[in-house]
């Protein structure tokens, strides 16, 4: 063995084996072309997560629905088909409960529909949807005012998230380019600014034209707080694996990084952040536009798994004082125990059906306290 | 700034970036300077507690040796502390940072008169006083004058330590008994932050003026030089606990850094964060769901929770004393080795000669040779080496179940004296089976010592204890699965473990060609990158 040591030689042997590595990922991994293939392998998948978010939905956009990535419809709140589930049938003259929320709250919806024949389900749900998207749904509910109740889901995780405005910014792993608009709190009035798009017809306009896209990404710049050209720009860094995963690492930690001034593991909510000011006002408004209508509000509170009680600790004061409505998951699946919950954190079906009938209990219990249990005319 | 972090990264390219260019002395200044300002990234006003603990040591190993201070260096010793004390505890460095500096803060906002203030006035009277005793000191009998020397450092810095360390532990300990007496005390815990590294520096700055007190060392009439030692910083959070006799003559003679000196610091770091990011990082998860449940875990979950804080807890240390060495080496620096693959041990005696072997030595030069060593009768070789391995416990943290760790430890090793004077002349097994066994056995032994160390509280302790008895087969797993990285990189660290361990520590360009040892390397960085996805847990013993 030839002992002297050659460290630039052995600088240079292990960049010639990480790109051999690199490559070798690129050929054993390589990610699905055609969007309409929804299921790449695991490690399809890990190796694309790190992948730039134009470059992403790049890979998803075609100019049709029929050749892209059925995830591409999802979440537009302009769109009808928002409408993921509806238990009621034409004709049926049952009190109407809607639910607005991520896929926690459809799933409640359903188990909702199931024990409950006498009770009109629909639900409005998007995947990862933040508070801001669930109230920006329930404004664009057309029928909301047919609601005898309605429900805002809001989840721990999601509250960092309100200064968001779109799933291609809320979740960098799997991105979904549709929008919602920003919220923001100016002198105690909820205000909102709406993105240049809404629609999947509006995306595929702004995507397809670079000077209108770049319209879009100045405005992302301007109002989305996750907007980070890092992750969101395509460049030819996007052609590496070992860099797609650096990418993929820098999210994780930017990410972590601005939940930080939100959100703490041991402390909870900051109650000074603007994101939990604009959660406790969308809260407030919502409830006050539901009695408008005539309408039972409720707020479904998602505690997720080992991050405690924090977010029903830090909603319950505007809650009571208020009197709205709620149920905080927390007081039938603690949070700190796991087994509560299924590995893509929502919880066990059991779990879920207990969730279902708590609400259902709400419901009744204030429904008929209120008003009637007569579904409101039509 | 953790070695861990970008920011460590862009610190350290900029500090070697400008160490390289400078000539010797200046890099000496440049590297304390640098070393401050790594300590002070955490918390400014900790800082100057390193300084009261070096110049507190540089002080009296001069009065030990010399029994004298020239003038110079007194104006020197008392000015730098009473300005550190004005400029790192009376002004407020958060005040004038960028965005504090957007609210536009007063002048009065600038310092903080009523804790840093006084404390300031403190340190002031005190340097006054000192000095105006320093004649007196002088001509103090020689016997006396180096027994008050030393005693007044060690109880200078024990006391630091102790306030800060183990102050609450003592109150809590005390409202206990209170309560036991039927007493019922308000509750005196204090608000009390932990200074990192504290436990490392203090015991550097100790072993100082003992080894000078004892003749093995010259005291360094260079303060710059003295304080470097303490602060260096790829050792001032965790350690390796240098030596003075060590690490002083690097400061002084002028560095070289060789193609040796690159080789292994890449070598070392790359290791070391591997271990740290894909390995411990990796599996902190898991180990917290099994250690933090909050539901009833499972015999399996116990069991496969202690192997992998086993495993967290070597890499994670192991690991940053590696970037430690590593990054040392890389300035020409020479750090003595901390972990020598302990978990290849086949007796208690072997591990602790592996395992945090800066702080075992210290502990054996330091603590068991003072009581009598090995050298008296077995009853008091017992005593010694379970209070010993007392005070190793309470070092490692204030609380009961290090205490015990430490114990348990210490009854290990009487037990294995005890089996060796049975033993007699008669010789080892060198059967390879036996020998594997025999480490085996030992690894499983460690590894119910680190429920203890690992476990939130005594009952914790005992409760998994008796789960592995009461629910022995139990396979129900509920933990949290360790990440990608972790899984692929298992196979890894066993190789290079195994490799280390056979070779004696050497180098791995020393036992394999070099296509062969860059693709494990190319392998761990690949792996690196995996894991920088997981998230990132501090160092175990920064909070040592």
């Amino acid at each position: 063995m030839n002992n002297k040591p050659r460290p630039y030689l052995a600088l240079l042997w292990i960049g010639a084996y990480l790109v051999l590595i690199d490559i070798g990922i690129n050929i054993s991994f390589p990610y699905p072309k055609d969007p309409r293939n929804i299921s790449p392998s695991g490690l399809q998948q890990f190796f694309e997560y790190g992948r730039s978010v134009e470059g992403k939905l790049d890979g998803m956009t075609r100019k049709t629905n029929e050749e892209s990535a059925p995830i591409l419809a999802t979440g537009w709140i302009s769109d009808p088909r928002i409408k993921t589930f509806s238990n009621a049938q034409t004709g049926e003259n049952k009190p109407v409960v809607t639910v607005y929320g991520m896929s926690h709250s459809v799933q409640l919806a359903e188990d909702m529909a199931k024990i409950d024949n006498s009770l009109s389900v629909r639900s409005f749900g998007a995947p990862g949807a933040v508070p801001t998207w669930s109230y920006a749904a329930y404004l664009s509910d057309k029928e909301r005012q047919y609601s005898e109740v309605v429900v805002l889901a809001v989840m721990t995780r999601g509250v960092p998230l309100i200064c968001t405005t779109s799933g291609t910014t809320n979740h960098f792993d799997s991105v979904w380019p549709y929008t919602y608009p920003r919220f923001m709190v100016d002198n105690g009035t909820l205000d909102s600014v709406s993105p240049p798009f809404i629609s999947l017809d509006g995306y595929r306009e702004y995507f397809y034209n670079s000077t209108k896209w770049k319209t879009y990404v100045k405005w992302l710049r301007e109002y989305d707080k996750y907007y980070d050209p890092i992750l969101f720009q395509r460049t030819f860094l996007d052609n590496s694996s070992l860099l797609r995963m650096l990418r993929r690492a820098y999210a994780y930690s930017s990410e972590r990084k601005k939940e930080a001034g939100v959100y703490d593991a041991q402390k909870g909510f900051n109650a000074l952040s603007d994101e939990v000011r604009i959660l406790r006002s969308i809260i407030v408004n919502f409830a006050a536009e539901a009695r408008r209508n005539h309408s039972l509000p409720i707020i479904y509170i998602v505690n997720n798994v080992s991050m405690g009680d924090h977010l029903y600790r830090i909603l319950e004061p505007a809650l009571s004082a208020q009197k709205i409505l709620f149920l905080s998951s927390h007081e039938i699946c603690p949070p700190n125990d796991p087994h509560n919950y299924l590995p893509d954190s929502h919880f066990v079906p059991s779990k879920n059906l207990e969730l279902a009938k708590a609400m259902i209990k709400i419901i009744r219990e204030n429904m008929s306290a209120r008003t009637s249990i007569d579904s409101k005319k039509r | 700034m953790p070695f861990n972090s970008i920011s460590f990264l862009i610190f350290f390219i900029v500090v070697y970036a400008i160490y390289r260019i400078l000539p010797h002395k200046a890099q000496n200044i440049f590297l304390l300077i640098a070393s401050y300002v790594f300590y002070g990234w955490w918390d400014i006003r900790f800082l100057f507690l390193i300084i009261v603990s070096t110049s507190l040591d540089f002080a009296c190993g001069l009065m030990i040796n010399e029994g004298s201070i020239p003038k110079k260096q007194r104006y020197a010793i008392s000015s730098w502390i009473v300005l550190s004390a004005f400029f790192l505890l009376v002004v407020q460095w958060s005040k004038l940072s960028a965005t504090a500096i957007n609210l536009r803060p007063s002048w009065a906002q600038l310092f903080s008169w009523r804790t840093g203030g006084l404390i300031f006035f403190a340190v002031v009277l005190v340097t006054l006083v000192l000095n105006l005793l320093y004649r007196r000191f002088a001509h103090f009998e020689i016997p006396s004058r180096r027994k008050f020397f030393l005693i007044l450092s060690i109880a200078g810095n024990l006391t630091i330590l102790g306030f800060f360390k183990y102050f609450n532990f003592f109150l809590e300990n005390l409202e206990a008994i209170m309560r036991g007496l039927g007493l019922n005390p308000s509750n005196l815990h204090l608000n009390i932050l932990l200074p990192v590294g504290i436990s490392f520096y203090t015991f550097m700055t100790m072993s100082y003026t003992i080894d000078v007190y004892r003749g093995k060392l010259t005291p360094t009439k260079k303060l710059h030089e003295y304080a470097l030692f303490v602060a260096f910083f790829p050792k001032l959070l965790a350690g390796p606990i240098e030596r003075a006799a060590n690490f002083l003559p690097q400061i002084s003679a002028k560095r070289t850094v060789t193609a040796d000196h690159l080789m292994r610091g890449l070598q070392q770091i790359t290791y070391g964060l591997f271990k740290k990011i894909v390995i411990a990082d990796g599996v902190a998860k898991s180990v917290s769901s099994v250690f933090g449940a909050a539901y009833q875990i499972s015999w399996a979950d116990a069991v496969v929770g202690t192997l992998l804080f086993t495993l967290q807890i070597y890499c994670d240390f192991s690991g940053y004393s590696d970037i430690a060495t590593g990054t040392a080496s890389l300035m020409g620096f020479d750090l003595m080795r901390n972990f020598n693959f302990p978990y290849f041990a086949r007796n208690p005696s072997e591990f602790w000669g592996r395992w945090h072997i800066s702080l075992s030595s210290w502990f054996r030069d330091y603590v068991f040779f003072p009581l009598g060593g090995p050298y008296r009768s077995t009853f008091r070789w017992i005593r010694n080496i379970l209070l010993t391995f007392f005070v190793t416990g309470l070092w490692h943290g204030a609380a009961w179940n290090y205490v015990l760790w430490g114990l348990y430890h210490g009854v290990l090793l009487c037990l294995h004296r005890i089996k060796e004077s049975l033993r007699g002349t008669r010789k080892r097994s060198k059967h390879p089976l036996i020998k594997s066994a025999t480490i085996l056995g030992f690894f499983i032994l460690t590894s119910l010592g680190w429920i203890l160390f690992r476990s939130r509280s005594l009952d914790q302790a005992m409760g998994i204890f008796r789960l592995l008895i009461k629910d022995f087969g139990n396979l129900r797993f509920n933990a949290e699965m360790p990440t990608r990285a972790a899984l692929l990189g298992f196979p890894v660290f066993l190789i290079m473990e195994f490799l280390g361990n056979r070779s004696r520590g050497k180098r791995v360009d020393e036992i394999m060609p070099m296509p062969a040892w860059t693709a494990a390397f190319s392998a761990m960085i690949f792996l690196i990158i995996l894991g920088l996805a997981n998230v990132p847990t501090g160092f175990i013993y920064f909070v040592f």
